[in-house]
């Protein structure tokens, strides 16, 4: 029986079982024009790759190797970049309308109570404001983050993707955390966890570190941040 | 706790090995280089929300995409670009020095966009997957098909698209 359209795309695929493979070829082998349709099957898959391959973009920025800044900012930047205390709510609108950021905002502004609760007033509307994200705080531009949890999380983990963007944001799921947001740093009152958090930094940030219960669990000194997405167990390692 | 949870590990795994080829799949869907980015980027903060890895990964982080794709485009707050509009950015391909090369290739693109843009939805994901190196199983979680049935609705996307090619090709001529 001579094979289908469908079992020669198949074959050409690579996709049928050694025996399904052998019983066609054996039947190509005897029969010419079940051979021509398998080169015309195989031609045309070959003529639709390279018409779709012309589609192709470069992948953006966030996850091609990035350049690493110098490892140690200018400290007196990171003070002029602004004093991050924010007020809750206050600045939602003003958060860059990244289409990752729309979702964290969309997808998670109904999730439970995480809305951080500020420490003090915001300077009112400066420019460099950090700006509220749905359960998570934004910061401008930082020359250097040090990220800190109030508690270890023994199951908790912090997804940290390292992106073109210029500014900072964390985002927790679920829990009901609060934030501490100032000069370079954010400070995250974790002791009701969420177990899930999501860090996004540029991945131009000259350092970056994490630290649970006062002891680092990341430094981007000793493991530089990854193009892309990492991720780290937001529990400090056992004391020896 | 050195241990590193097998979730966390699985799932830096499949981000390193998956990442790349769901771009790739979205920028050809979309158009969209920086979209793509996103869709892709999301998907595996919804697979890393999720907390442990799904039978298919890649049906489901394609599946997700898939769904933020459509939802994207419903909400249309972005300027989007679609199929059928002529591309704003340069894909990359082999860089073309001659203007005559140039304009045909830029021809052969929208072709190939305007001839995606005829197929159903399923069939122009199936094929989009298909070039992209996704393998039948992949393809059945991801669109959500019997297995079975990815050969023939692959049959007919070829089909469909290689007239639809010819014809918007040929029109441009």
């Amino acid at each position: 029986m001579h094979p289908s359209e469908a079992a020669l795309l198949a074959l050409v695929h690579g996709e049928l079982s050694a025996g399904e493979t052998a019983a066609i070829r054996s039947h190509l082998a005897g029969c010419a024009p079940c051979r021509a349709r398998e080169a015309t099957v195989r031609d045309n898959e070959a003529r639709i790759g390279a018409l779709l391959r012309l589609l192709d973009h470069p992948m953006p920025a966030r996850v091609a190797p990035a350049p690493r800044g110098p490892r140690f900012g200018a400290r007196h930047a990171a003070l002029a970049a602004s004093l991050a205390l924010f007020l809750a709510g206050a600045a939602a609108a003003a958060v860059p309308g990244t289409p990752l950021n729309r979702w964290f905002r969309s997808q998670l502004g109904s999730a439970p109570p995480t809305a951080p609760r500020a420490a003090a007033p915001a300077p009112a509307a400066a420019p460099t404001a950090p700006a509220q994200v749905a359960g998570g705080v934004e910061i401008p531009a930082p020359r250097a983050l040090v990220v800190t949890f109030a508690a270890p999380e023994p199951r908790g983990v912090l997804a940290i993707h390292a992106t073109s963007r210029a500014n900072a944001a964390l985002q927790a799921y679920g829990g009901d955390v609060a934030y501490q947001v100032g000069d370079g740093r954010i400070e995250v009152d974790n002791r009701k966890p969420a177990g899930r958090y999501a860090l996004e930094v540029p991945v131009t940030l000259p350092r970056l570190t994490v630290l649970v219960a006062g002891r680092p669990v990341f430094d981007s000194a000793e493991r530089p941040l990854a193009p892309g997405l990492d991720s780290i167990p937001l529990a400090p390692a056992a004391s020896p | 706790m050195d241990d590193e949870p097998p979730f966390e590990e699985a799932f830096r795994a499949c981000y390193a090995a998956r990442y790349a080829p769901l771009f790739t799949y979205l920028d050809r869907l979309t158009g969209d280089p920086d979209l793509a980015a996103d869709v892709a980027q999301e998907a595996f903060v919804r697979l890393h929300r999720r907390g442990e890895m799904p039978d298919q990964p890649a049906g489901w982080l394609v599946a997700v995409a898939n769904n933020l794709v459509r939802d994207e485009r419903r909400r249309v707050t972005r300027q989007l670009r679609l199929l059928s509009e002529e591309p704003t950015r340069a894909p990359v391909g082999a860089p073309a020095n001659d203007p005559a090369d140039e304009v045909e290739r830029a021809e052969r693109i929208t072709a190939v966009r305007a001839a995606l843009d005829r197929l159903s939805v399923r069939d122009r994901q199936a094929l989009l997957l298909r070039h992209g190196g996704y393998s039948y199983r992949e393809i059945a979680a991801a669109l959500g098909l019997a297995e079975t049935s990815v050969g023939t609705t692959l049959v007919r996307a070829s089909h469909a698209f290689r007239a639809a090619f010819e014809e918007m090709h040929d029109a441009s001529e």
